[in-house]
């Protein structure tokens, strides 16, 4: 079941990479490198105070819930729970992060780059239910995760934004 | 038995900043941009992920 979940997710975020990737081409071939990275600082810093907690806006989202009994999905149903999740349109987004790495895909990372993108999205959006299966079956990993939030979530947007910055910059 | 600690939520970001400046940011070329690009991805795809 976690091997279909994992390739769905990884096919959902290949996907969404491709398609902003051949999208992105547009912007990237025609302006001019200073105004794209000024436009993805605009939407960087923003993203960025909101992870850390200091500003509160809603992000784009499709307001879903999962329903419950997607636990007891076999294979197929697993790997396409999985291809939903791996867009990041399947349900609530409660970070920026994924706006954020959609916009670097337009704007500034090129598309063979994007896919290295869209695997790590899948592997890290892999890892947290896995995280959660193995550190109990009574559900308690929530309160865990709940009391870890505010010190977690600044630290992946330092991470992401940090990461893209050396990678685009490196370049 | 399980090491509690490793699963920590606090253990991912932590992993993942370590992969960042130890392992990623110090390969030169197109092996350490893509490195780089994992590692950004996967803080927004666990940032996606709330508690589950």
């Amino acid at each position: 079941m976690v091997r279909f979940f994992g390739a769905g997710l990884l096919l959902g975020a290949e996907l969404v990479a491709f398609v902003a990737g051949a999208v992105g081409a547009l912007p990237q071939a025609l302006l001019p490198p200073a105004a794209r990275y000024a436009l993805f600082a605009l939407v960087t810093v923003p993203a960025l105070l909101r992870e850390i907690g200091l500003v509160r806006f809603r992000v784009p989202q499709n307001a879903r819930l999962v329903p419950e009994d997607v636990q007891y999905l076999r294979r197929w149903g697993a790997l396409q729970f999985g291809f939903e999740m791996g867009t990041g349109m399947r349900t609530y987004s409660p970070s920026a992060l994924p706006h954020l790495v959609l916009a670097a895909v337009l704007l500034v990372v090129p598309l063979p780059a994007a896919f290295a993108l869209a695997a790590g999205f899948a592997l890290g959006r892999l890892a947290m239910p896995l995280l959660s299966n193995a550190w109990s079956d009574d559900g308690s990993w929530t309160a865990v995760w709940a009391r870890a939030e505010r010190v977690v979530r600044p630290m992946l947007a330092l991470v992401c934004v940090g990461s893209l910055a050396v990678a685009m910059l490196a370049r | 038995m399980t090491i509690r600690w490793l699963l920590h939520p606090v253990t991912a970001p932590l992993a993942l900043v370590v992969a960042g400046l130890v392992v990623a940011a110090p390969v030169a070329g197109t092996a350490g941009g893509v490195a780089l690009l994992l590692v950004a991805g996967a803080a927004a795809g666990l940032a996606n992920s709330g508690s589950t």
